[in-house]
C-alpha cells in the first residue's frame, strides 16, 4: 500500500519535475560553463545581494509549484485514501518526494555553502512549494463583451491558456527569468554589452515557454470551430498570433528585467526582448497547427525556431529580430488563406 | 429558398459517405434528416454547416456558397446556427463566454433575453461547461446556435440529453423560429420529435436521399 502510494505520488511529481530539472541543466551549463563561475559564486551573490537572492528563490518556487500541485491530488489517489493505511506514512512519503523534487536547488546550495545549507534549502523550498501549490486564485467570471471576431477568439484562447496550462505558464516564466539572470551574469562577469547575451537567452527560453502553450491554442481554435463558423481564416490565424506573440513578448520582457536585476541591460534591452519574444511567439501558431495531433511536433518546431534565432542573433546581433519577425509572418500567413473549415 | 444543396458528395478517406445529394429547404419550414446509423445524416449537416468539406457539389445558404470564396463563405456562415451531435465547447469556458464568443464572431446582438430565459441559461451563466450536466451543455449549445436569430438552424440530434421539459422548450422554440421565417434542418432518430415539430422528413440511406422527389 505504502509502496503504491510512493509510486503514485512519485510518478505525478516526476512527470512535472523532470522537465524542470532538464531545463535547469541547460541553464547551469550556460551559466557555469560560459563564465567559469562556481556554485559558491552564485550562492555568495544570492546572499550578498538581496535582489538576486530573492529573484533566484522566487524563480525556483515558481518552477516547482506545478510539481507540488500535481502531488496534491494525483490520478488514482482518491480511492487509495479510502483504504485503511497510515496517514502519517502517506504524509511522510509525500514530504520525502517533495524534498527530492528540490534536487537541483539542494545541489546548488549544498555545493555552494555546504550540506547543511543544502538540506535547509531543500526542506524549506519543499514546504513553500506545497503551501503555494494549494493557493487557488479566484477566477473572474463575468460575461465578456468582445467587439469583433479577432478579440473574441483571442479572448477565448487566452482563457484557455490561463485556465488549463498553469504549470506551463509557470515554467515559461521561470525559464525566461532563468535565462535573463544567466545572460546578466555572463554579461557582467565578462564585461560584455548585455544586448546580445539577453537576446540569445530569450531566443532559447521563449520558444521553450511557447512550446508549452502553442498546441493548446491550436486545439482551442479547433474546439470552437463549430461555434465560430462566421469567422474568417485570417481572423482565426490573427487571434492565435496575437495571443502567442503577446505571451512571447511578456517572456522577453521578463528575461530582460531579470538581467536588469544584475545590472545588465536597460530599456533598450527590454524593448528588443519584447520584440524578439513576440516574433518567436508568433512562430508558435505554425508549430501549433503542425503539432495539433502530436505534441512532439510542437516541441520540434519551437526547438528549430530557438536554434535558428539564436544562431541568427549570434551572427547578426539585434538585426536578427527583423529576420525572425519576417520568418514568423511568412509562417503564419499561409494559415490565413489555407482552404478548409 | 434559404438552403440549396446541389449534387453534394463527401468522401472520408477512400470511403464515399455522401453521393449526389440534392436538398432544398424553404424559409419558414422545418426539415428532418432521418435514416439508420451511418446513413450520412451528421455528415450532411456538417457539410451544410461548413465544417466538413465536400469533394463535389455546392451548398448555398441564402444564395451564398458555404464553401465559396472568403467573403461569400462568411456571408453564408453568418446566416447559420449549428450544433453538431457531439457539440462540446471547451470545458473551461462558461456558458456566457460561449454565447459572447458566437455573438462577437457573428457581429450580432447577444442572445435574446427571452430565449435565454426559456433555455434556463441564466442559472448556468457563469458555470463552466465541464461542470454542467449533459442536458445543460446541450441547452448552452442550443443557445449559442440561436444567437443572432440565424436564418437557418442546423441541429444534429437537438434533443440529446434534454429532459422532457427541455425537449418541449426546444420544440416550441424551433416552431417559433420557423413561424418567424427561419428554416430549421435537424437530424434525428426520434420520430416523436419529428412529428411534434411537423418536420418534412428527408430519408437518407447509404449516403443518398432515398426519395429525391421528396427532397425539394
Amino acid at each position: 500500500m505504502i509502496t503504491t502510494w510512493a509510486r503514485v505520488v512519485g510518478a505525478a511529481a516526476a512527470e512535472r519535475a523532470l522537465p524542470v530539472w532538464a531545463g535547469v541543466g541547460v541553464v547551469v551549463a550556460i551559466v557555469f560553463g560560459g563564465t567559469g563561475m562556481q556554485p559558491h559564486d552564485l550562492t555568495r551573490l544570492a546572499i550578498g545581494e538581496r535582489g538576486v537572492g530573492a529573484a533566484l528563490a522566487v524563480m525556483w518556487i515558481v518552477l516547482v509549484v506545478p510539481v507540488g500541485a500535481a502531488m496534491i491530488d494525483p490520478p488514482g489517489a482518491a480511492w487509495m485514501r479510502a483504504l485503511p493505511s497510515s496517514r502519517i506514512a502517506r504524509g511522510a512519503i509525500t514530504a520525502a518526494v517533495a524534498i527530492a523534487a528540490q534536487g537541483p536547488w539542494m545541489i546548488l546550495w549544498g555545493s555552494g555553502e555546504g550540506p547543511l545549507a543544502g538540506a535547509i534549502a531543500g526542506i524549506s523550498a519543499a514546504a513553500i512549494m506545497m503551501i503555494a501549490a494549494r493557493v487557488r486564485l479566484p477566477m473572474r467570471r463575468t460575461a465578456p463583451t468582445w467587439r469583433g471576431p479577432v478579440r473574441a477568439l483571442a479572448g477565448v484562447h487566452a482563457r484557455t491558456i490561463v485556465r488549463t496550462r498553469g504549470a506551463a505558464i509557470a515554467r515559461a516564466i521561470a525559464w525566461s527569468a532563468c535565462g535573463g539572470l544567466g545572460a546578466g551574469l555572463v554579461a557582467r562577469e565578462n564585461e560584455l554589452d548585455a544586448l546580445v547575451p539577453i537576446l540569445v537567452a530569450i531566443a532559447i527560453a521563449a520558444p521553450a515557454g511557447i512550446a508549452g502553450v502553442a498546441g493548446t491554442v491550436a486545439e482551442s481554435d479547433r474546439a470552437i470551430a463549430w461555434a465560430s463558423l462566421a469567422a474568417s481564416r485570417g481572423a482565426r490565424a490573427a487571434a492565435q498570433a496575437i495571443v502567442l506573440a503577446s505571451s512571447g513578448a511578456a517572456l522577453g520582457v521578463i528575461a530582460a528585467i531579470a538581467a536588469m536585476i544584475l545590472g545588465a541591460g536597460g530599456p533598450i534591452e527590454v524593448a528588443a526582448g519584447a520584440a524578439l519574444g513576440a516574433a518567436l511567439g508568433a512562430t508558435g501558431v505554425r508549430a501549433g497547427a503542425w503539432g495539433v495531433r502530436d505534441g512532439t511536433r510542437v516541441v520540434v518546431g519551437m526547438t528549430g525556431a530557438a536554434v535558428a534565432s539564436a544562431l541568427a542573433i549570434g551572427a547578426l546581433g539585434a538585426w536578427a529580430i527583423a529576420g525572425v519577425a519576417a520568418a514568423a509572418a511568412g509562417l503564419v500567413a499561409p494559415l490565413a488563406s489555407r482552404s478548409g473549415a | 429558398m434559404i438552403l440549396d444543396v446541389r449534387d453534394l458528395g463527401v468522401r472520408r478517406g477512400e470511403r464515399r459517405v455522401l453521393s449526389a445529394i440534392d436538398v432544398r429547404v424553404e424559409r419558414g419550414t422545418i426539415a428532418a434528416l432521418v435514416g439508420a446509423n451511418g446513413a450520412g445524416k451528421s455528415t450532411l449537416l456538417a457539410a451544410i454547416a461548413g465544417v466538413l468539406a465536400p469533394d463535389r457539389g455546392a451548398v448555398l445558404v441564402g444564395g451564398a456558397s458555404v464553401w465559396g470564396a472568403e467573403r461569400e463563405r462568411r456571408r453564408a456562415r453568418a446566416q447559420l446556427g449549428y450544433v453538431p451531435e457531439a457539440a462540446d465547447p471547451p470545458g473551461h469556458l462558461t456558458c456566457d463566454e460561449v454565447l459572447a464568443l458566437v455573438a462577437a464572431v457573428k457581429r450580432s446582438a447577444p442572445i435574446e433575453p427571452a430565449v435565454r430565459a426559456r433555455l434556463g441559461l441564466g442559472a448556468i451563466a457563469n458555470v463552466r461547461i465541464d461542470r454542467m450536466s449533459l442536458g445543460q451543455r446541450r441547452r448552452a449549445c442550443l443557445g449559442a446556435a440561436l444567437v443572432g436569430a440565424p436564418a437557418l438552424l442546423v441541429l444534429d440530434e437537438p434533443d440529446n440529453g434534454l429532459d422532457p421539459a427541455g425537449a418541449e422548450t426546444l420544440v416550441s422554440l424551433l416552431r417559433e423560429r420557423a413561424e418567424a421565417g427561419a428554416a430549421v434542418v435537424i437530424a434525428s432518430h426520434d420520430a416523436g420529435l419529428v412529428e411534434k415539430l411537423g418536420a418534412r422528413p428527408i430519408e437518407l440511406a447509404g449516403g443518398r436521399v432515398v426519395d429525391p422527389a421528396g427532397s425539394s
